[in-house]
């Protein structure tokens, strides 16, 4: 086996790690070349660090360690995620409000659901009607809270539309009276919210 | 993956693993597993064992990652992890060799079994080389690893064994001179 100086093997070992600097490089380079002993220990070195390096890789990416990983960490989770597991019980109960909330609707809310398809709004004179969007309306089971309040899983989005109505007489230029029927339009949408109680009579 | 770097995205992983995320731990495994096992197998010489030693670092990782007090300290302290580990399976091992020794009255119990499938590999060059590998000393072993598992610099090497930029540049020339001796006229 090739034996060289101490310092060249050195410049050597650098130059395999990637740690000359451009002149050193040049430096050894030139070294290489006039030095046929540098040369075999630079190539047999280069050819042992591609093998150790595609032996190491495959040896320590090889198995399954994250997987096992997680499957041993998932019987030790009791002992790390008892902290965890505070929120359990509270979300359990809050998940039953919730579930109950959700069945307790108005009786109005219930009409309109039973009756109401689509974006229907009815015409009234100066008043403004509810509209029910399509499909967005929780499912009415029965009756109220105490203390007047009326729970609701979620308040979909409200469409409120008024509509003016007034006939105008106007004298033509022939001598006759035309009615003229003048309509006004105004819409409101008034956007939905997650679960909430509100007052009963509020305009829901 | 550098080791020094001004932002670490690894501290927000550790800091979701201290809150309970599993799914973090996992994916902090799958993007640290190659440079732990690479110390594991650097400290222990011993590819059979490198997975269920790693293995045991995660599983106390876990569990002791709520005492890490210094978040920006992570790679120390799982590197002192995983290296300590090795040591106490290296110790078991020789335990063992004694005691196999002592009961049989046998010649020494090699580390690692020798299956069919081992001996295949041993007659193929990355089996030479990873032998060759384990044969070197701890002292050396260490740092080549870590080179060739992550391609660390010197400088990276150094700042995670705790050893100037000399030293590691040293035992890599020592590593690399004793594995073409060993090596020579077998691949």
């Amino acid at each position: 086996m090739a034996e060289i100086d101490d310092n060249l093997e050195r410049q050597i070992n650098r130059a395999l790690d990637g740690e000359l600097d451009a002149d050193e490089r040049l430096a050894l380079g030139r070294e290489l070349i006039r030095n046929p002993q540098a040369r075999e220990v630079m190539e047999r070195s280069e050819q042992i660090d591609a093998l150790a390096g595609e032996a190491l890789r495959s040896l320590l990416s090889d198995g399954a360690t994250g997987d096992v990983c997680s499957s041993q960490v998932s019987h030790v989770w009791g002992r790390r995620g008892y902290h965890r597991a505070w929120w359990l019980l509270p979300g359990a109960v809050a998940a039953a409000i919730l579930a109950m909330l959700w069945v307790y609707t108005p009786s109005s809310q219930k009409q309109l659901a039973e009756n109401g398809t689509g974006n229907t709004a009815q015409r009234t004179e100066g008043l403004a009607v509810g509209v029910k969007p399509a499909g967005r309306w929780p499912t009415v089971r029965s009756g109220r809270l105490p203390g007047g309040l009326v729970p609701v899983y979620y308040r979909p989005t409200r469409i409120d539309r008024a509509i003016d109505r007034g006939v105008y007489g106007v004298r033509g230029t022939d001598g006759n009276i035309y009615l003229i029927d003048v309509r006004r339009t105004r819409t409101h949408e008034q956007p939905g919210s997650n679960a909430r109680t509100w007052p009963v009579g509020g305009d829901m | 993956m550098a080791v020094s770097a001004n932002h670490d995205p690894e501290q927000a992983v550790i800091e979701a693993i201290r809150s309970g995320d599993r799914y973090a731990f996992d994916e902090f495994v799958r993007r640290q597993s190659g440079w732990v096992k690479g110390v594991i197998f650097g400290v222990l010489g011993d590819r059979d064992r490198v997975d269920d030693v790693a293995q045991q670092v995660w599983t106390v990782a876990w569990n002791r990652i709520g005492d890490l007090r210094a978040v920006e300290r992570w790679r120390p302290w799982l590197y002192r992890m995983a290296r300590n580990a090795a040591i106490d399976a290296g110790r078991e091992v020789s335990r063992n060799r004694v005691v196999a020794q002592s009961l049989e009255n046998a010649p020494a119990v090699k580390a690692k079994s020798k299956t069919p499938a081992d001996q295949l590999i041993a007659t193929e060059q990355h089996g030479l080389v990873l032998e060759a590998i384990e044969s070197l000393p701890a002292l050396y072993r260490e740092p080549f690893v870590l080179r060739h598992v992550e391609g660390w610099s010197y400088r990276e090497i150094g700042k995670l064994l705790e050893l100037p930029v000399d030293t590691v540049e040293t035992r890599l020339v020592r590593a690399r001179r004793l594995l073409r001796e060993m090596l020579q006229g077998k691949v």
